[in-house]
């Protein structure tokens, strides 16, 4: 099923690249080429924030920023908070953890266009330094008997380290003001994490495994923008 | 552009389901083994028992022509006290051998859709009475865990 899921992941990567560049190929136009520098922006994920409203296995709330060059290359660091506090299905064993994350990583915008939509691929590398606690109350030996009742294994330490493969797409609403998504596939670089076992949920990867898939709604604000430079060079012919 | 919204829903779709991946195999057991004085493994033809010392438990009852066996351990003591009792069917009383299992113990813990269970590492292991029926009791794997490898050999005394 991994494999699978891997496969469709990178199909899509690939189906996206070589829609944008037949596209680009298509329209042959002369496109001006924008100033090295094209502005900030700071970002926050929507997602996270549902997801813990509808009190899902585990949420991130997650904000970012980022440069742009060309308006084709967008370094970027993206930090964030993940918690997960999760009884089992069918036993009382208990799962809590909330901790910082942090990525750095790097976006390309495939649209040559500076129309203010963008079509991104990027790769991220994450990790983050976390405890984790895990309790059963119930928790008991049943054969050989125990002179406490219930487990708890509480102040747990793991560190993980990931990347993420990411695609996404973004589009200006008003302004400054854009809104984008991106989907991801992460894959976890190195782990450390108690004798007890391991997390059931990473911080900023997700839930605990070799890999997994993630992705965010992005809120955009281009701040200190540096468009009217850009229509000033390029007669106004761009948006950006 | 149509074929790559949809294969971004079909993958978050994917990515959505969950099942509950727990070990298959989470059995956690001393797993012994019985061997003739050549280390051939033999069963027993004896009825045999064993019970948990300190305890009113029975973790093995009346097995007949038995190779091999695995014994759930204690979570959390430092020895388990596990008493062999070998009854022949012409045999008014039972024979008896004690083992004194000594152990450090490890928590496991998966996920919390998992049970949580507890893993060993054999430190050493101390035998009572048995003379002239057991010829020696080995650890031969110190870790007690999913594995389930043979632990410890029984080496009864078939040979004069």
């Amino acid at each position: 099923m991994l494999h699978l899921r891997t496969s469709g992941f990178i199909c899509t990567l690939l189906i996206s690249l070589c829609a944008a560049s037949l596209g680009a190929k298509e329209r042959e136009e002369v496109i001006p080429k924008a100033p090295l520098f094209c502005g900030v922006a700071v970002e926050a994920d929507l997602a996270g924030p549902v997801m813990k409203a509808v009190s899902s296995r585990f949420a991130q709330m997650e904000v970012g920023a980022r440069l742009n060059f060309r308006d084709h290359y967008f370094p970027i660091f993206e930090m964030g908070i993940g918690e997960s506090d999760r009884e089992g299905q069918e036993i009382s064993n208990r799962f809590k953890t909330r901790a910082p994350y942090f990525r750095v990583g790097m976006d390309y915008n495939f649209n040559r266009k500076h129309n203010g939509n963008r079509l991104m691929l990027g790769v991220r590398y994450g990790f983050s330094s976390f405890k984790y606690d895990f309790q059963n109350p119930d928790f008991e030996d049943p054969i050989w008997g125990s002179a406490r009742r219930g487990l708890v294994l509480d102040g747990q330490r793991g560190r993980a380290q990931w990347a993420e493969f990411v695609a996404g797409c973004e589009t200006k609403l008003w302004s400054f003001i854009r809104l984008g998504w991106t989907i991801r596939f992460k894959a976890r670089i190195h782990q450390s994490v108690s004798d007890f076992g391991e997390p059931y949920y990473t911080p900023g990867f997700g839930k605990n495994g070799s890999s997994t898939f993630g992705g965010t709604v992005n809120l955009i604000f281009d701040v200190g923008r540096t468009t009217k430079k850009v229509r000033h060079k390029e007669g106004g012919k761009n948006d950006e | 552009m149509k074929k790559t919204i949809v294969g971004l829903l079909c993958m978050v779709g994917l990515a959505a389901c969950e099942g509950i991946d727990c070990t298959l195999n989470n059995v956690v057991a001393l797993n012994i083994g019985f061997y003739d004085a050549n280390g051939a493994g033999v069963r027993l033809a004896d009825t045999l028992m064993v019970t948990a010392a300190g305890t009113d438990s029975i973790i093995f009852n009346s097995g007949t022509g038995v190779e091999a066996l695995g014994l759930p351990m204690s979570y959390e003591r430092d020895a388990d006290t596990l008493v062999f009792s070998f009854k022949g069917q012409d045999e008014e009383e039972a024979r008896e051998m004690t083992l004194i299992v000594k152990k450090t113990n490890q928590w496991h813990t998966e996920s919390p859709d998992c049970p949580v269970s507890a893993f060993h590492h054999l430190t050493g292991i101390e035998r009572k009475g048995g003379e002239g029926f057991i010829d020696s009791v080995v650890v031969v794997n110190e870790d007690v865990n999913y594995a389930a490898l043979e632990n410890i050999r029984i080496y009864l005394h078939t040979a004069d």
